[in-house]
């Protein structure tokens, strides 16, 4: 009797455990999309609606862009920009340059970053920081006001190439994206480079 | 004789007999086919080789130059070339006194600058690193504006090809000819290959934990056609008398004037034939580019134009646009085709001397104008958030536009204001290609018109273009934004948050709103000037104050608003975001070239110059800014969800699938982001504090009434078959700009 009873309470700890792993992620089916380059350089997921992304070519590389909501002044919509970047490229930094590029700070558009910290993103030690600045928007239309603006930066080193991946919303928005920016990080996956 | 002895023999002497045939039979390099460049002729002119007017070159022993030879002539000459300037160097260098290379007297270091200024064009990229310690950084961009022998091919020579020749050039009973040397011909400008990355080149970065077998690079070849990157050597074959070296004599047009008797000689007695020993048959000499008519002249003289019917919607090339609506068009009389001289060997080596912009003659920077009475209310199309509907098709315009010389001369009788033509003459100046030949183009081609007005600006920043379809024409205004109304409002605790306004009152009328109780936009003088972060700001007692954009400033609005006019016209603007990149594109590296020359970046207001700080030193970040700025409901330039061109075809194929039911719902889409946009603007507007309650909530109830749109599907038609052109014609700014940030580099210190 007693041999009996210690795997059914182990069964049942094991179910009530699943359950509650169930409980954090209670994510509807259909609500993020996969997403993958045409380059198949890397893969993701993003949210099924009101999120558009799009892949292009510029002179500093190949990039991916995901739009998300616009902000509630209407002057700055959310997205994530990543940008593949690797030697012999025009206007080519090492990823150390890049971070300081990235970090500088600048009185006029008062801008300041975060301290570098490392997460793992994608298997890989990222660096991560955050950057804050203000900016004249919509940069073409009156009436144009100051609007704070957060990215959220990640920088994926490999070698002398590196994924540079850019979370931006103006800060009063922030908090209503953080969530999916997290997520985007977590499902981020290197598949291949170009 | 023994019998295997003579058959070689009659075997040697039939093949050289064939090789001489062949020879004799080779098809001849033909001059008027392939037009050569500026400094190509001056290098054979220099070497005493002769053009016939059959388009014949004649070599100093009066033998023709074949087709096929003639790339790789080219490439020896400039070859000896180089070398000769470094032989000159290295005397110079021999007979100096000095110790070193550093400590060159004065009169040396001149002389060695002479030679290498008048050589630039043919030295390799290399050479020049090893010599840009002779010049300044503004004098090394002057000079690289030449691109370098090993950028420019084998030879830079656009070789046609055989297959493409008119049939009348070959004889019909001739061998096929040999393959033509490695440039390929470019249809009417120097062809520039943009740096390709190959898949075998790129190096798999070692990752832990990364595939090893990975997608192979996506990364396209782009072969892109710009304008000639040195418009003062290389000639156009399309309109080659325009872009002659400027202080070359000009030859009268051949149905003007009887053809110039001679080419140049060096040095070039304007009467004097060339003398090739020995004196090649009777057949004249001729200037070796004929003077072709630009195609926009011809077609700008009244008498050539054809009758224009109700049908034809394009625009009559100078034709002046009414400045009011309802005023009749006058034909404007362009100015005669400048004639132009083939280039002389001096001429042809010798960099352009470019001095600093004349700002003296732009008007000084306008102060904000004092509060004037406001002028009547011009019915201009209100730009709605949804881009205005392209015009209907129009002819080809100028692939190329003309020399700074040329354009001044058209500006003299253009209808244009005075601080229109120095803006204009600003970027004939210093725009870069392709975006000044596009921008001066557009200008002769369009003649749009060109007002600095707030009031016809309306809620744009810095401008704004209206297109307004006619029968015969679609008329073009470019507004420029001459300033604006800053506004402060204190926050609860500590500071304020400064707003900018439009200044004029119109732009409050189109939002349904009444004009702001400020003294900036009263009548009452300013109390006081002060010196801010916009320059001199107008300071009035209420604490509003007046600020303006920097006449040079205002020239890069102008040309970027001339370059999406230009873009329209040209059915090159089916992807909005395209469009923008390319007319800011155009307008950084106006600012950049700017910025060279005047040696600061103070003629930007603040916003502008953080924006175009952002691009230089980091340009993705201002891309993804300009990208999340643009597809914003307030701004409603770029739509979020056709953003890419690949993204945009899929959508477009999508909806013309299922079309007039996508239609409908297209409709209501944009009706929901017009709602957006005023919505958001008038919260803009309360945030201000200066509008009451009341005036808002009747502003708002506007918001539903979006602009009818119709015509969708065939929208999406032309837009998808619209789509390569915008993207080629991205590409050709791209690559304006690789060039500009590789200069960049090769000039940073180390």
């Amino acid at each position: 009797m007693r041999n009996l009873k210690l795997p059914s309470l182990l069964l049942a700890a094991l179910l009530g455990a699943s359950a509650l792993h169930a409980q954090d992620e209670p994510e509807p089916a259909g609500r993020y999309r996969k997403y993958e380059p045409t380059a198949r350089s890397f893969s993701c997921e993003i949210p099924s609606r009101g999120w558009h992304a799009f892949e292009e070519d510029s002179v500093q590389g190949y990039a991916v862009h995901i739009l998300g909501p616009d902000s509630p002044t209407g002057t700055y919509r959310a997205g994530i920009d990543i940008h593949w970047v690797e030697r012999g490229q025009s206007g080519y930094m090492d990823y150390k340059k890049a971070i300081d590029v990235q970090r500088r700070s600048d009185a006029a558009a008062e801008r300041k970053a975060s301290p570098v910290r490392l997460m793992r993103v994608a298997g890989m030690n990222a660096r991560v920081f955050e950057v804050t600045e203000t900016r004249l928007l919509p940069p073409d239309r009156l009436p144009a006001a100051p609007e704070v603006l957060h990215h959220y930066v990640a920088i994926l080193p490999s070698g002398d190439s590196y994924f540079l991946i850019r979370l931006s919303s103006t800060r009063d928005s922030y908090l209503d994206h953080r969530d999916e920016f997290v997520r985007f990080l977590k499902h981020f996956r290197v598949l291949g480079y170009k | 004789m023994s019998p295997p002895r003579g058959i070689l023999l009659a075997l040697l002497l039939s093949a050289s007999c064939l090789l001489s045939a062949q020879e004799a039979e080779a098809p001849l390099f033909d001059l008027t086919a392939t037009p050569l460049s500026s400094l190509h002729y001056g290098l054979l002119t220099l070497n005493k080789y002769a053009f016939k007017s059959d388009g014949r070159v004649l070599d100093p022993s009066g033998k023709a130059v074949g087709r096929s030879d003639m790339g790789f002539l080219l490439h020896r000459l400039e070859s000896s070339q180089r070398l000769r300037t470094l032989l000159e160097i290295n005397i110079i260098l021999n007979k100096s006194q000095s110790e070193s290379e550093k400590k060159l007297t004065a009169e040396e270091k001149r002389a060695i600058r002479d030679i290498l200024r008048s050589n630039w064009p043919v030295l390799t990229l290399t050479t020049r690193r090893q010599f840009k310690s002779y010049f300044s950084l503004q004098e090394l961009e002057e000079l690289d504006i030449a691109p370098a022998p090993s950028s420019m091919g084998v030879t830079s020579l656009d070789m046609k090809d055989p297959e493409n020749l008119p049939a009348a050039k070959e004889p019909a009973a001739q061998p096929a000819p040999p393959p033509p040397p490695p440039p390929v011909a470019a249809p009417s400008a120097p062809e520039v290959i943009a740096p390709v990355v190959e898949a075998a080149d790129v190096k798999p970065p070692e990752l832990p934990g990364a595939p090893q077998e990975f997608a192979p690079a996506a990364a396209p070849a782009v072969v892109v056609h710009t304008a000639p990157a040195y418009p003062h050597l290389i000639t156009d074959n399309v309109f080659p008398g325009l872009l002659m070296p400027l202080h070359a004599k000009q030859t009268p047009p051949p149905d003007q004037t009887p053809p110039p008797p001679p080419v140049v000689a060096p040095p070039p007695p304007p009467a004097a034939p060339v003398a090739a020993p020995p004196p090649p048959p009777a057949a004249p000499v001729v200037a070796p580019a004929p003077y072709v008519q630009p195609e926009y002249l011809k077609l700008a003289a009244p008498q050539s134009l054809p009758a224009p019917t109700v049908a034809e919607t394009a625009p009559a090339i100078g034709e002046l646009k009414p400045w009011t609506p309802g005023q009749p068009a006058t034909p404007v009389a362009l100015p005669p085709p400048a004639p132009v001289n083939a280039p002389t060997p001096q001429a042809v080596f010798e960099a352009p001397k470019e001095a600093p912009p004349n700002t003296e003659a732009m008007p000084p920077a306008p102060a904000p104008a004092p509060p004037a009475p406001e002028p009547p209310p011009v019915p201009v199309p209100e730009a709605a958030p949804a881009p205005i509907p392209s015009p209907p098709a129009a002819p080809g315009p100028l692939k190329t536009a003309p020399a700074p010389a040329e354009f001044e001369k058209f500006l003299l009788d253009a209808p244009y204001g005075r601080e229109a033509k120095a803006m204009l003459k600003l970027i004939s100046e210093r725009a870069p290609e392709p975006a000044r030949a596009r921008a001066l183009a557009t200008v002769i081609y369009a003649l749009p018109q060109i007002a600095l007005d707030s009031v016809r600006s309306g809620d744009g920043a810095r401008s704004r273009l209206s297109l307004r379809e006619t029968l015969a024409a679609p008329e073009a205004v470019i507004a420029l934004n001459p300033g604006a109304v800053l506004h402060g409002r204190r926050k609860l605790f500590l500071g304020e948050t400064k707003t900018l306004l439009p200044e004029s009152t119109k732009a409050f009328e189109e939002a349904g709103l009444p004009a702001p109780a400020l003294l900036a936009y009263g009548r009452e003088n300013p109390s006081q000037d002060e010196k801010g972060a916009w320059g001199t700001e107008k300071v009035f007692s209420d604490g509003s104050r007046r600020v303006a954009f920097s006449p040079e400033s205002q020239a890069g609005a102008l040309l970027g608003e001339l370059l999406r006019l230009d873009a329209r016209l040209r059915g090159q603007d089916a992807s909005a975001w395209n469009t923008e990149l390319f007319a800011r594109t155009g307008i950084w590296l106006f600012y950049a070239k700017l910025e060279v020359v005047l040696g600061h970046d103070r003629f930007l207001d603040p916003e502008l110059r953080l924006s175009y700080r952002q691009w230089l030193d980091n340009p993705s970040e201002q891309r993804d800014h300009l990208l999340h700025a643009l597809t914003s409901a307030r701004s409603g330039l770029v739509d979020p969800r056709t953003a890419g061109t690949e993204i945009q075809a899929q959508f477009a194929r999508q909806a013309l699938f299922d079309c007039p039911k996508a239609e409908a719902q297209e409709a209501v889409e944009r009706a929901g982001a017009y709602r957006q946009g005023v919505l958001t603007r008038l919260q803009a507007y309360e945030d201000t504090g200066l509008f009451d309650g009341g005036a808002l909530q009747a502003a708002r109830a506007r918001a539903d009434q979006a602009p009818q749109e119709s015509g969708l599907c065939q929208r999406w038609e032309r837009g998808l078959s619209g789509l390569p052109k915008a993207s080629a014609m991205l590409s050709e700014m791209m690559d304006s700009e690789r060039r500009f940030r590789q200069e960049r580099e090769n000039h940073a210190e180390p």
